[in-house]
């Protein structure tokens, strides 16, 4: 049975911080039940913001069950068929973790994104579901195809009428964020069949979907990629065979140069995105429309200037609201799917609070001792990692690498300028635009930490990146060489496996740093050290 | 009268019980203790060819 380890009095102090939820201390970590990452109790966030709280995990649940009642024999049978599917069950308990310690102006900039990317996923699963061969064929069965996972949906907004989806997004990418054990459960699939445990774990969970026969399928082709890195290509024959029904249906590589900012390169990538537009049209039967596409890669350029708004606010202000793990997906998310209607929604919510929080000068994040950038490729199952090093330690995570990515305005006044920023849109995707095509671009950290005014860098050690780990000893150097101006903290995980690098192993290398080398306290003694190892 | 009062009363108790539902954690406590493990056992019921 759980217990209050500190008492209302003692964490509140007076009825005035009980009513605000403006206590001193939140105590977050006292809430957790033994060895998980569970609840026992939802956050008291003061009168205003729990209700707040409230009616957001209401509409959750009304959004979610949205998704049943469009077709509830259908969606039943696909319970029923698809492990992976169940793991979307666990959207709010995902959502509480990510919105841990928000308040205010916080709390709405936050619930804002997270409805967006609920509502998104929602619409994107039942256009996956009712077009799905396996659950019986429909008329939307052939005007849906697959894209692979990092490959942004972009072209497909020439053909108005079909849908496209990133179909390892949802079926493996997504596993870890909503149940760590079920991404090891896949990459056990993967590993029982032969393919060697220690290379990238999400190729691996992509594989081990493949193996266990549960990607939906839908379309007549489909279009893979070679991005963000060799690790993604290693899994194409798998894919290839679990996609394409062992080549039943024409697949086209849709790839894109390593090195992306050679001049040469650039007119490759251009040349590669009409090949894939040309297979499109001869697979679809159809012309390619100019005029829908260009309207798109507006809306697409219309969230990106948001996203540069905001990140000016985070680079010279304390006026920031979002928190580290949402803004971060947020963004993440976006360039999967381009400027629809969910994102260009929730971009104009989030900017007028933004602006708001600038007027004003409302400073969301009131514990901040150092200001940080996250670099490298983060954990997905210890994704809310960053947020717990702001509750924790004070340490608040500006900016990340990952969403520094594809956020160049496009040129639609001509169609050869605009092909040539697509090109480099398409080749700068999230765990890539940074790691590969020379050091130049892992380095630029330097840079990107001084333009966000930040004083210290969380370095993301993913194990089983082999790119990364080829970098190691550059890194080092260069670390030593930084060390005055910046603090340096390797921050290990391993993408997809929580039993490779627990959660905790993550959080006892933050803690000895922080304890160490910086002898700073913790602002919230209950999150240091915990156990959640038996949690999702 | 009589109904209006009925009908803020009933409202009242809906939004009691939800709000109990949700500061209890008792809708994520069913889908982890009750729903998932169920699921689970279904799942790993059914026989499938690994084949890669």
């Amino acid at each position: 049975m759980w217990k209050r380890k500190i008492s209302i009095r003692e964490q509140y102090g007076t009825l005035g911080h009980f009513l605000r939820g403006d206590e001193p201390c939140h105590y977050l970590g006292q809430r957790l039940i033994e060895g998980t990452n569970f609840y026992a109790r939802r956050e008291w966030r003061g009168v205003r913001d729990t209700t707040y709280a409230f009616v957001h995990w209401a509409k959750l649940w009304v959004t979610m069950a949205g998704l049943i009642a469009r077709n509830p024999v259908r969606m039943a049978k696909a319970f029923w068929k698809y492990r992976w599917l169940a793991a979307y069950l666990g959207t709010p308990m995902m959502v509480d973790r990510w919105l841990d310690g928000d308040r205010g102006m916080t709390l709405r900039a936050d619930t804002a994104a997270v409805e967006c990317m609920v509502a998104d996923t929602v619409n994107a699963l039942w256009k996956m579901l009712r077009a799905d061969r396996n659950l019986g064929e429909t008329k939307w069965t052939d005007t849906t195809i697959t894209f692979d996972y990092t490959l942004p949906k972009h072209i497909i907004y020439g053909f108005p009428g079909i849908e496209a989806m990133n179909i390892p997004q949802y079926c493996a990418f997504m596993m870890p964020l909503l149940r760590k054990q079920l991404g090891c459960y896949y990459i056990d699939q993967a590993i029982s069949c032969g393919i060697p445990g220690e290379m990238c774990t999400l190729p691996l969970l992509e594989t081990g979907v493949a193996v266990e026969d549960e990607y939906p399928d839908f379309g007549d082709c489909w279009l893979t990629t070679n991005t963000p890195c060799d690790a993604n290509m290693m899994d194409n024959n798998a894919m290839w065979r679990a996609i394409s029904n062992d080549g039943e249906k024409a697949v086209h590589p849709f790839t894109m140069p390593l090195m992306y900012d050679d001049p040469t390169t650039r007119e490759l990538g251009v040349h590669e995105i009409y090949d894939a537009i040309e297979f499109l049209e001869k697979q679809l039967g159809r012309k390619f429309d100019w005029d829908a596409f260009k309207r798109h890669i507006e809306n697409t350029n219309t969230f990106n200037r948001g996203s540069l708004e905001r990140w000016d606010v985070y680079a010279n202000t304390n006026n920031g609201p979002m928190n580290p793990v949402v803004q971060g997906m947020w963004r993440i998310y976006f360039y999967q799917q381009g400027g629809n209607q969910y994102f260009l929604k929730a971009n104009k919510k989030i900017l007028k609070i933004f602006e708001k929080c600038v007027r004003r000068d409302i400073q969301p994040f009131s514990h901040v001792r150092h200001r940080a950038l996250a670099w490298s490729c983060g954990s997905t199952y210890n994704a809310n990692v960053i947020l717990w090093l702001y509750n924790c330690w004070g340490v608040l995570t500006v900016i990340n690498m990952d969403s520094l990515t594809g956020h160049n305005l496009v040129d639609t006044s001509d169609e050869a300028l605009m092909m040539n920023d697509l090109a480099d849109w398409y080749a700068r995707t999230p765990m890539r635009t940074h790691t590969v095509g020379g050091n130049r671009h892992l380095m630029q950290m330097w840079e990107t930490a001084e333009k966000f005014n930040c004083d210290m860098i969380i370095m993301y050690d993913d194990i089983g990146c082999k790119g990364m780990a080829g970098a190691q000893g550059l890194l080092e150097e260069e670390m030593r060489r930084h060390s005055d101006r910046f603090h340096i903290v390797w921050l290990p995980h391993s993408l997809m496996d929580c039993r490779i690098v627990p959660s905790s192993e993550g959080r006892k290398a933050v803690n000895q740093y922080m304890q160490n080398v910086l002898h700073e306290e913790p602002i919230d003694p209950t999150l240091v050290d915990f156990d959640d190892e038996l949690g999702w | 009268m009589k109904l209006i009062f009925k009908a803020l009363g009933l409202s009242g108790a809906a939004i009691a019980l939800l709000f109990s539902v949700y500061y209890f954690n008792l809708d994520m406590k069913l889908v982890r203790f009750v729903v998932v493990p169920l699921l689970d056992k279904h799942y790993d019921s059914v026989q499938r060819e690994h084949v890669l």
